[in-house]
């Protein structure tokens, strides 16, 4: 049992640690939390719904629009977002995210209505070893978080775009004093994270169903993620997105006969004991003070 | 003319008068006018297919009262709210209905998670609130002015716990609702008659979840021998039973359901899967009036009443029939109307309706399915 909660708590920790990456990307090149994130996520989810079931088109047609659903997002992210940036009204920005999350939950229960939908007909393919099994979808999403890992880490460690996220992270006014393009490397950025967000988001409907407020609780999870692990280290992020799954599920999944509406208790519960022993986060770079 | 032919035409003025304003033989005390019925049920949400089909249901018997009615009868108007099976929408849809549309009466709500949150306001404001569907036996002691035309979940829950007392390990997964926290609650207290059964595991999940795979998990290793599934109704229902179909080294146990597996479209994403499983409901309705009434409803307003099922189509007919019936009788009164339905004795779609000073329907019966070749098969 122990083992299957695990593999479970595993694909819900992966789905999180997605968004949480998402939002310290963004975090690093414009110190905006974009908890937009899960309402991308779910509307680009819908998209792949509308392609796949209403509008029943093709593969390219799948590819095509969820993809242009998350650039069109990435875009009006960065635009709602920039000039708070530029203004460093990052807790302005902060909100505005917050309420388009929001209203793209609004406008996906307008346009597909509030109840589920599911993605797949039938039931969910799953590969078992033993008396152990985990389902295609969760495969899938396993896989999806390992690549994009990778690629991030190809990226920051060995492109002089990396090179280039890394300087405007660490300080942005001299990166754009050696003229680097502040703005169109956010925007790239926020294009980026939304298509990853998106894909996780059409993953996760694979996985169970969607529902308009899909990306409410994993944005939630991912957010108080990033706060746990620490904003200036992607490890922490990393540590913290598991942790934040994985504790609350195993206790859930071992304590007979409570309800799973502990799980978010438990949550809080992790965020409170770590942010009072370490303010700063589960691994916080040593920022040098004037 | 004299003292007395004065006193004459002043007391027929007067007599005249009077006739006019309260007299009228048959003429209803609310003549004329257009009487506005509130109506709180899911129009969207988890349990949206059971609002819309509850909204076709009133508007189609709505029209045909006001086809119907005389001259001197009053005409009705449904104003439909959304309650999405949740408190909070639920006092947001009353307060709506009562304070901008001035509503006195109101068919609804229809989830026990609607109903019960607006119980202590309809009392205080004086509004009548009848549900066709609210089953939770915690209505009962709701106050004068709640009424539900639903049997008790008491007596579903009885019912499968009668069922499932052939077994001695037993499960049940719920959803975390007003409605089925009621059942669960009836189950468990039930079931304390039957000391060979044992309920190895009793699970709840937050409303509206949809990665139920942990909690199957914990369930599947305490090896019940049957398992009830207390989910409300729609997607996570659905979802639900696929999760279990998915566990493939999970077997030897039956599964028991409630109202939420009787449509057809919420198990058919499992194929043969639910084959065989035991569903305890209102029984099936079969009187040819009704029938034919729902067939009527059908053919107009399209789409289909599956997810409300005889009973409560029945229920929702009834509500507004005794509704208009009494306001025609005795005006837009919600304290005249209230104490009418307390009191007298109602023929409706579902049977003989009298409430004798109870929230709930006198009603003792349940229906027992099975299903069999992907329908639910009423056993006789």
């Amino acid at each position: 049992m122990i083992v299957q909660l695990l593999i479970y708590s595993f694909i819900a920790g992966t789905q999180v640690l997605i968004l949480a990456l998402g939002l310290f990307t963004i975090y690093s090149v414009s110190k905006v939390q974009h908890l937009a994130l899960g309402g991308i996520a779910a509307a680009v989810a819908y998209a792949f719904y509308f392609a796949s079931h209403d509008a029943a088109l093709p593969l390219w047609g799948l590819i095509a629009v969820p993809l242009l659903v998350a650039i069109l997002l990435g875009i009006i992210s960065f635009w709602l977002n920039e000039s708070f940036t530029k203004r460093q009204e990052y807790l302005l920005a902060l909100l505005v995210s917050f309420s388009f999350g929001v209203a793209l939950e609004a406008i996906i229960s307008i346009v597909f209505g509030t109840d589920g939908k599911s993605l797949i007909s039938g039931v969910s393919s799953v590969v078992s070893y033993g008396d152990y099994q985990i389902p295609l979808s969760g495969i899938f999403i396993i896989g999806f978080g390992a690549i994009c890992a990778l690629i991030s880490l190809f990226v920051v460690k060995f492109t002089s775009f990396g090179r280039t996220l890394k300087a405007i992270a660490e300080n942005s006014f001299s990166a754009t004093s050696i003229g680097i393009n502040e703005r169109k490397i956010r925007l790239i950025i926020y294009i980026a994270v939304c298509i990853v967000a998106g894909g996780i988001g059409i993953l996760s409907g694979l996985n169970t169903a969607l529902t308009p407020m899909m990306g409410f609780n994993l944005i939630i999870m991912a957010f108080i993620a990033l706060l746990v692990g620490g904003v200036t280290d992607v490890r922490g992020t990393i540590i913290a997105s598991y942790i934040v799954a994985l504790v609350p599920e195993f206790i859930v999944g071992i304590v007979p006969n409570i309800s799973s509406n502990w799980k978010m208790v438990l949550v809080f519960l992790i965020a409170f004991v770590v942010l009072i022993v370490k303010p700063e986060g589960l691994i916080a770079n040593k920022q040098r003070k004037a | 003319m004299n003292k007395k032919s004065i006193v004459i035409a002043v007391v027929a003025i007067i007599v005249v008068v009077l006739l006019v304003v309260f007299g009228g033989g048959t003429k209803s005390p609310v003549s004329g006018q257009t009487v506005k019925i509130g109506v709180i049920g899911p129009m969207s949400g988890d349990a949206a297919a059971y609002g819309q089909e509850l909204q076709k249901v009133v508007s189609y018997r709505i029209a045909q009262i006001n086809a119907k009615a005389g001259p001197n009868d009053p005409k009705f108007e449904a104003i439909y709210e959304d309650g999405k099976c949740s408190g909070n929408d639920s006092v947001n849809a009353f307060q709506k209905l009562t304070t901008i549309d001035g509503v006195k009466i109101i068919l609804g709500g229809f989830c026990s998670s609607e109903t019960m949150p607006i119980s202590s306001l309809a009392n205080e404001n004086k509004i009548l609130i009848i549900s066709p569907a609210s089953s939770n036996p915690k209505i009962e002691g709701s106050g004068s002015f709640v009424f539900t035309l639903s049997y008790s979940d008491k007596k579903i829950a009885e019912d499968l716990a009668k069922e499932m007392s052939v077994y001695k390990k037993v499960a049940i997964i719920t959803e975390q609702n007003d409605y089925n926290i009621g059942v669960r609650d009836a189950f468990l207290e039930a079931i304390k008659n039957y000391p060979n059964v044992q309920v190895v595991s009793n699970e709840t999940f937050a409303k509206g979840s949809s990665d139920l795979r942990s909690l199957l998990e914990k369930v599947k290793v305490t090896q019940p021998e049957a398992v009830l599934l207390n989910p409300n109704g729609g997607t996570t229902a659905e979802t639900l039973l696929r999760q279990i179909a998915e566990v493939k080294n999970w077997s030897g146990y039956k599964l028991y359901g409630q109202f939420s597996y009787i449509p057809d479209n919420i198990r058919s994403s499992v194929g043969t899967f639910t084959e065989g499983m035991t569903i305890i409901d209102a029984p099936t309705l079969s009187d040819p009036e009704f029938i034919k009434l729902r067939d009527d409803i059908v053919a107009i307003k399209g789409g289909k009443l599956d997810s409300l099922g005889s009973y409560y189509t029945a229920s929702t007919l009834d509500g507004i029939d005794i509704i208009t019936g009494l306001i025609s009788k005795l005006g837009n009164d919600s304290e005249k109307v209230g104490r009418a339905l307390s009191t007298e004795q109602f023929k409706g779609f579902i049977g003989d309706i009298s409430f004798s000073g109870k929230n709930f329907v006198k009603l003792n019966i349940s229906g027992k399915y099975i299903i069999e070749d992907g329908k639910a098969v009423l056993q006789k």
